[in-house]
C-alpha cells in the first residue's frame, strides 16, 4: 500500500506539471487581453504596451511558463494580475467550498445510490421499473435547471434554505449544512441515478451467483449475506463510479457555482480565463489536478480493501 | 462484519445530518434590524467583479461601488443628477471660455491612514490617475494640467473650452476620487489596502476576492451623520436568476435586473426602478469600405437605419423597459428632438437601396456581444429585416466584453452592434468620431466635430440648444445606426428608502456626502 501511494506521489508531480502546461498552452489560443481589459477601450497603444511589459506579458511564452514553474515548485502561485491578491490565498479561501460541494455530493450519491441500488436488484417488479424511469429523468435534466427548480421550491417559496452563497463551517456549523443542501442536492442527481442503475445490475448479477445460493442454503439471514457478501462484490465497480462522479462533480461544481453563487474555485476560473488572469488559471488547474489524483488514489486503495486479487495484482 | 459497521454509521450519519437539516432555517446575509439610528447591514448586488480596487485603474458605471466606498468624491453627483459639494466645497471656471476650473478642498478632512487632505494631496492624486492611464482615462475631458495653487486651491485646466469639468470630477469618474500621497507612492498597496478618506474601510480579511467585498464604517469619517450603516457588502452576483434569488429571499437589499427578473421582483413585492441609460445602435466601423464597400455609401447606411424595425427590437427587449431609438441622444437629454429620428420604413430603405451603387445587396458581419445583450435579442432582431434589402449579414457574437472590444477595434469587422450613453448628444456622437473602439478605422466627420466643438461655447442655454444640430448630423452621415433605448433596472428591498435614479444618474451608490442623500434602513 505505502508502496502504491509512493509511486503515486512520484507520477502526480509529473501529471501536475503536464496539466499546467497544457493549460499554459490552451490559454494562449483563448482569446483576450488582461492589459486591455484592465486599461479599457480607450487605453493607447503605447500605455498597452507599457502595461504588457510590466505585467511580463510580452515575453516568450515558454519564458512565462519557465518562470510560474519555478515559482510554484517553492510554493508561490504568484499574484492575481486584476486583484492583487496571492493566488494561493484565493484558492485556499474557496477551496473549502469546493471540496464541500464534491464530497457532500460525493457522499450524497454513494449513500443513496447504493441504497436505492440494492432496494432496487431486491424487491424486482414495479420499484425496479419506477427506478429505471426516474434514473433516466435524473440522468437527462441538466444540474443547473435541477438547481434553479430547486432554489425557486425551497428557498423562494418555502424559505427553508438560502437561494444562494455560503456560509463557513467556522462561522456557523448549522448555516453551513443549510448552504449546502440544495446545490449538493442539485450536484447529485445525475450521480446517484448512475449510481444506482449500476448497483441494481451487479447486485442482481452477484445474487444470481452460486455462492449466493450456498450462504442461503447454509441459513445466514438475507440481510446479511446482502450487506456483507453482496454489496462487497457489486461495491467494486460502484467504487470507480463513485470516483468518476466525484471528479465530474468538480466541473458541475462550475455550473452549479453559477446558481447558487458559492465562492468556490468554479466560479473563480471562469472569470479568470474570461479576464486572461493566468496565474489564477494556473493555480486553481494545480488544485483541481491534485483533486483528481487524490481522487484516483482512493480509489485505487478502496480496490485493495474491496478486491484482495486486485492487492496482489499491484 | 467491517463492512457492516461501515454501513451502520454512514445510516447513523446521514440521518443525523436530515434532522439537522430540517431543523434549519434560512440564514439571511440582508439586512438586519438598525443599530439605533444607523443600519447594521446592508448588503448591495453587482453582477460583476471590479477591475481594480485602485481607482485610477478602475472601471466607470455602477461598479462605482467598489471604489467610492473608500474613496471621497471631489464632487458628489446625486441620485436627481445634482452636482453637490463633496472634498471640493466651492468650485468656478475663472475664464469665459471653460478652460480653467478652480477648486475649493475642504478642511478638516483626513485620509484612512491618518494624513491632512490638503490641495496638494489632490492635485498629487490626479496627477497620477492621469499618467496611470485607466480605463476611466477617457471619460474625463480634455485635461491638461492639474495643480495646487495653495494649500486649499487647486486649478484643473483644459486644453479646449470645456465646460462641463463639474460633472468629470465625480463619483462616477474616478479622478474625482481622491487617494491619500502614501497611496500614490505606492500604487499596488491599493489593491488590498485602500486609502482615501471614504465613508467605509475595506475589510481585506473578510472580503473573498471576486465574490463578496466588506466595507465597515469609518469611525474617523469627517461628516459622521452622512453613514447610515455599520457595514456594507457589495456581493458579486452575475447569474440573473440567481440575483433575482437573493433579492427575493432578503439576502441582498439592493440588486440589477432585467425585464424577466424586474417582474418576478414586482411579485415578491420589491420596488422596481428604472431610467433610460443605454442606447443601442449598429456602428458602422468600415466607414470607408475596406471590409465592405457597400458602407462607404450614404444611401447603403441610411438604407439600413430604415431596415430596423425598432418596436420588434423593444418588444424583444421587454416592452416596459425598451423604447424605440431613432436618434443618438436618449430621451430626456440636450440634443434628443421631439418626434425626429430614423423610422422603420422598408419602401424607404428599399428605394435607397436601389439609388446606391449596390442595389444587388451585398453580405456583411455584425460584431455583438453576449453579456450586455443576452442571448443576442437586440442584434437577431436588428437584423431581421436587412436580408428583406438585399443585406445578408452574419452575426459575430463575442462571449466577453473585452473580447467584443479587442474584436470592434480590430479592423476585422465592419459593424458593431454596442450601447452607447451620454449626457447629451455630443457625447455619443464624440465616441463615434474618436479615438476609441467604435471609430475602429479612424474615420471621423469635419462638420460633425465642429458641431461638437460648438457646442462647448457659450452659455448653458445656448450650449444645449447646440445639441440639435449633432443630433441631425448624426443621422445625416449614420455612421451610428440607433436601434433601441434600454432602461437600468434595479431591485429595491422594503427594508431601505431614499433609492433614486434619474435619465441623468442611473447608476445610483449608496452613500453621500450628507444624510440626505444616503440610503438608510426604512423607517
Amino acid at each position: 500500500m505505502l508502496a502504491l501511494v509512493l509511486r503515486r506521489a512520484v507520477m502526480s508531480i509529473v501529471l501536475v506539471v503536464v496539466s499546467t502546461l497544457a493549460i499554459f498552452v490552451l490559454m494562449s489560443f483563448v482569446p483576450g487581453d488582461p492589459a486591455l481589459t484592465i486599461l479599457g477601450e480607450n487605453a493607447t497603444p503605447e500605455a498597452l504596451e507599457r502595461l504588457r511589459e510590466q505585467l511580463g506579458l510580452n515575453r516568450p511564452l515558454h519564458e512565462q511558463y519557465a518562470e510560474w514553474l519555478f515559482g510554484a515548485l517553492r510554493g508561490d502561485l504568484g499574484t492575481s494580475i486584476f486583484s492583487g491578491e496571492p493566488v494561493a490565498k484565493l484558492v485556499w479561501l474557496r477551496l473549502g467550498v469546493t471540496v464541500s460541494l464534491m464530497v457532500g455530493s460525493t457522499l450524497v450519491i454513494a449513500v443513496v445510490g447504493i441504497a436505492l441500488g440494492l432496494l432496487s436488484a431486491v424487491r424486482e417488479g414495479w420499484t425496479g421499473r419506477l427506478l429505471d424511469a426516474v434514473s433516466l429523468v435524473g440522468f437527462a435534466l441538466p444540474g443547473f435547471w435541477i438547481g434553479i427548480v430547486l432554489v425557486a421550491m425551497f428557498a423562494v417559496a418555502v424559505r427553508i434554505f438560502p437561494a444562494t452563497g455560503y456560509i463557513p463551517p467556522t462561522v456557523s456549523p448549522g448555516g453551513w449544512l443549510a448552504s449546502l443542501v440544495l446545490p449538493v442536492t442539485a450536484l447529485s442527481i445525475a450521480g446517484i441515478t448512475i449510481v444506482a442503475k449500476q448497483m441494481r445490475d451487479s447486485a442482481r448479477d452477484a445474487l444470481s451467483r452460486d455462492y449466493v445460493r450456498v450462504l442461503r442454503a447454509t441459513g445466514i439471514p438475507e440481510r446479511r449475506i446482502l450487506l456483507l457478501h453482496v454489496l462487497r462484490n457489486a461495491a467494486v465497480p460502484t467504487t470507480t463510479l463513485l470516483g468518476l462522479t466525484a471528479v465530474s462533480a468538480l466541473s458541475g461544481a462550475v455550473f452549479i457555482e453559477n446558481v447558487f453563487v458559492p465562492p468556490g474555485l468554479g466560479a473563480l476560473v471562469t472569470s479568470a480565463t474570461l479576464r486572461h488572469d493566468l496565474p489564477i488559471v494556473l493555480g486553481v488547474g494545480v488544485v483541481f489536478a491534485i483533486i483528481v489524483i487524490v481522487i484516483n488514489l482512493l480509489v485505487d486503495i478502496a480496490y485493495g480493501v474491496l478486491n484482495p486479487k486486485a492487492r496482489v495484482a499491484r | 462484519m467491517k463492512h457492516s459497521h461501515r454501513a451502520v454509521k454512514l445510516a447513523v450519519a446521514a440521518a443525523a445530518t436530515a434532522i439537522a437539516l430540517t431543523s434549519l432555517s434560512a440564514c439571511s446575509t440582508g439586512s438586519e434590524e438598525p443599530a439605533g439610528e444607523r443600519g447594521a447591514l446592508l448588503t448591495v448586488q453587482f453582477s460583476g467583479v471590479p477591475i481594480s480596487l485602485n481607482p485610477a485603474l478602475a472601471g466607470t458605471g455602477g461598479s462605482t461601488v467598489f471604489t467610492y466606498l473608500n474613496y471621497d468624491p471631489l464632487i458628489y453627483r446625486a441620485g436627481d443628477g445634482e452636482l453637490l459639494p463633496d472634498l471640493a466645497t466651492e468650485w468656478e471656471y475663472l475664464d469665459e471660455e471653460n478652460t480653467q476650473l478652480e477648486l475649493t478642498i475642504r478642511e478638516g478632512v483626513k485620509f484612512q491612514d491618518g494624513t491632512e487632505l490638503d490641495a496638494h494631496a489632490v492635485a498629487g492624486s490626479m496627477n497620477y490617475f492621469l499618467s496611470a492611464g485607466g480605463p476611466a482615462l477617457g471619460d474625463i475631458g480634455p485635461v491638461e494640467s492639474v495643480e495646487a495653487i495653495d494649500d486649499d486651491t487647486v486649478v484643473v485646466t483644459y486644453s479646449t473650452s470645456f465646460p462641463y469639468g463639474p460633472e468629470r470630477l465625480t463619483q462616477y469618474q474616478m479622478i474625482g476620487l481622491i487617494i491619500a500621497p502614501a497611496g500614490v507612492a505606492d500604487p499596488d498597496s491599493l489593491l488590498t489596502q485602500p486609502n482615501g478618506t471614504g465613508q467605509y474601510l475595506y475589510n481585506a480579511d473578510e472580503s473573498v476576492a471576486e465574490s463578496s467585498y466588506v466595507y465597515d464604517r469609518n469611525p474617523d469619517y469627517w461628516n459622521p451623520e452622512a453613514q447610515q450603516y455599520e457595514r456594507i457588502v457589495v456581493q458579486v452576483i452575475g447569474d440573473p436568476t440567481a440575483v433575482v434569488s437573493a433579492a427575493t429571499t432578503g439576502q441582498v437589499d439592493f440588486a440589477s435586473g432585467n425585464p424577466d427578473t424586474a417582474k418576478t421582483a414586482a411579485d415578491a413585492g420589491l420596488t422596481i426602478l428604472q431610467a433610460p441609460f443605454f442606447n443601442w445602435g449598429i456602428t458602422i466601423l468600415d466607414r470607408e469600405g475596406t471590409l465592405v464597400p457597400a458602407l462607404a455609401d450614404q444611401n447603403v447606411r441610411q438604407a439600413i437605419a430604415h431596415a430596423i424595425d425598432r418596436e420588434a427590437v423593444a418588444n424583444a427587449r421587454g416592452a416596459d423597459f425598451a423604447h424605440p431609438s431613432g436618434q443618438v441622444a436618449n430621451a430626456g437629454v440636450p440634443g434628443y428632438i421631439d418626434g425626429y429620428g430614423f423610422d422603420f420604413d422598408l419602401a424607404k430603405a428599399k428605394e435607397l437601396m436601389a439609388q446606391s451603387a449596390y442595389p444587388d445587396g451585398f453580405s456583411m458581419t455584425l460584431v455583438s456581444d453576449a453579456v450586455l445583450d443576452s442571448q443576442s435579442a437586440i442584434a437577431q432582431t436588428a437584423i431581421a429585416n436587412l436580408a428583406e434589402i438585399g443585406i445578408q449579414v452574419e452575426l459575430q457574437v463575442e462571449a466577453a466584453v473585452p473580447s467584443f472590444i479587442q474584436a470592434a477595434g480590430s479592423k476585422e469587422y465592419p459593424a458593431a452592434l454596442w450601447p452607447i450613453v451620454g449626457l447629451r448628444a455630443s457625447e455619443p456622437a464624440s465616441l463615434i468620431i474618436g479615438p476609441g473602439f467604435l471609430n475602429a478605422f479612424q474615420v471621423g466627420d469635419d462638420r460633425l466635430a465642429a458641431l461638437i466643438a460648438d457646442a462647448n461655447v457659450g452659455t448653458e442655454e445656448e450650449r444645449d440648444a447646440k445639441q440639435d444640430a449633432v443630433t441631425e448630423r448624426s443621422n445625416e452621415i449614420a455612421y451610428f445606426i440607433p436601434v433601441v433605448a434600454t432602461d437600468s433596472i434595479f431591485m429595491v428591498s422594503s427594508k431601505i428608502e431614499n433609492v433614486t435614479i434619474s435619465a441623468i444618474n442611473s447608476n445610483p451608490v449608496p452613500i453621500g456626502p450628507d444624510a440626505a442623500h444616503a440610503w438608510r434602513p426604512a423607517r
